[in-house]
């Protein structure tokens, strides 16, 4: 195996666990605190990048978006569009607190229900892009990052108009 | 004491065996063994894992749904100690694990039933697409005789190339092609001699 290694695997390093991620994103204000996170200097950029699936900072926007784009957020993604495996999950195959574990099952198809009713502000919300550091720090938005977002409302309204014709 | 669950395999950890790891969120995962540890510190999924209760539970190859199955559970309600409940609950335990037991032994029944079937239609799929199969024991009878045949003419080749080394000296300069009519000639005499 390639991608086996010792290190990568101690405790010590051990990243934020997939059932902790799902939670992350399954409710609209903890997605929102995450991706609006207060400045922080130990942390990578700032903690002003962060990619809520593969709970990874980065150093700017454009390495975040290259990443979106990448083989390792895809496989996360396609790990996180199952139910995540939990300690109850154990426990019902054992045959204990069954009746919890299905109980949790409903509770997930609901949650994935209303995840995909309301697909459209979800994504805006993960998606979300951001200005560079100094127009972050200094308040002032940079001229590159107003266009980016003029274009995309002007891009919207067109989106609207189609759908409107 | 209480017995615990493996996270990863769902096999019973009595007191004292396996190891726990406690997550920074104080949530317990405990394993049977080091191979169902190492595995969770790979981040493996156990329903993707053919040995895990989970997977076996997940892919339809055990019973997951049933009433035997709900008793066992975590009330959190504290009972008072009362010798007659105990007695009747430890006969309803057995009672419950006899009825599970007859009930996994005709799930797996019912999912075994067709695969009689199913194989003797592969096995006759398999015919139709390669006949010789059934004719294997007179191929392997002739290629035997065959076998057989050429180790004959092999031995009856040695001879007569120590027959004919003794014979003359000048046919060793001659072209192989001609040396091999002549083996042919000597092989066909000898067939002769046999013969007669």
């Amino acid at each position: 195996m390639g991608r086996y290694s010792v290190k990568r695997y101690k405790t010590k390093r051990r990243t934020r666990d997939i059932d902790l991620i799902y939670d992350d994103l399954s409710s609209k204000e903890s997605i929102v605190k995450l991706k609006n996170q207060p400045i922080d200097e130990d942390k990578t950029g700032l903690a002003q990048y962060y990619c809520i699936p593969c709970a990874k900072y980065f150093e700017n926007q454009i390495t975040l978006d290259k990443h979106t784009k990448a083989k390792k957020h895809k496989r996360r993604l396609k790990d996180l569009s199952v139910k995540p495996y939990t300690n109850l999950e154990a426990e019902a195959a054992s045959g204990v607190n069954m009746n919890k574990f299905l109980q949790s099952v409903e509770q997930y198809k609901q949650l994935e229900q209303l995840k995909k009713e309301n697909n459209n502000e979800f994504d805006q919300l993960i998606n979300q892009k951001k200005d560079n550091l100094d127009a972050i720090i200094t308040g002032v938005p940079s001229e590159e990052f107003q266009k980016q977002q003029e274009e995309q409302a002007h891009q919207k309204v067109i989106v609207q108009d189609s759908e409107m014709a | 004491m209480r017995v615990y669950q493996c996270h990863f395999c769902s096999a019973p950890v009595y007191p004292l065996h396996g190891i726990m790891f406690v997550r920074n969120d104080a949530k317990e995962f405990r394993f049977c063994r080091s191979k169902c540890h190492k595995s969770f510190k790979q981040r493996r999924n156990p329903r993707k894992l053919r040995w895990t209760k989970a997977f076996r539970k997940a892919a339809g190859k055990e019973l997951v749904v049933d009433s035997t199955l709900t008793f066992a559970a975590r009330r959190n309600v504290p009972v008072r100690y009362n010798r007659d409940l105990v007695a009747t609950t430890l006969k309803a335990m057995s009672r419950i694990e006899e009825i599970r037991q007859k009930r996994e032994r005709a799930f797996y029944k019912n999912r075994m039933r067709g695969n009689k079937d199913k194989d003797l239609a592969y096995d006759r799929k398999l015919i139709e697409q390669h006949p010789e199969l059934l004719r294997m024991r007179e191929v392997e009878l002739r290629r035997k005789a065959e076998r057989l045949a050429a180790k004959e003419n092999a031995m009856e080749e040695e001879e007569e190339i120590t027959s004919d080394d003794m014979m003359s000296e000048d046919e060793d300069m001659e072209s192989e092609s001609e040396a091999e009519q002549v083996k042919q000639k000597v092989l066909l005499k000898n067939k002769r001699k046999t013969r007669a």
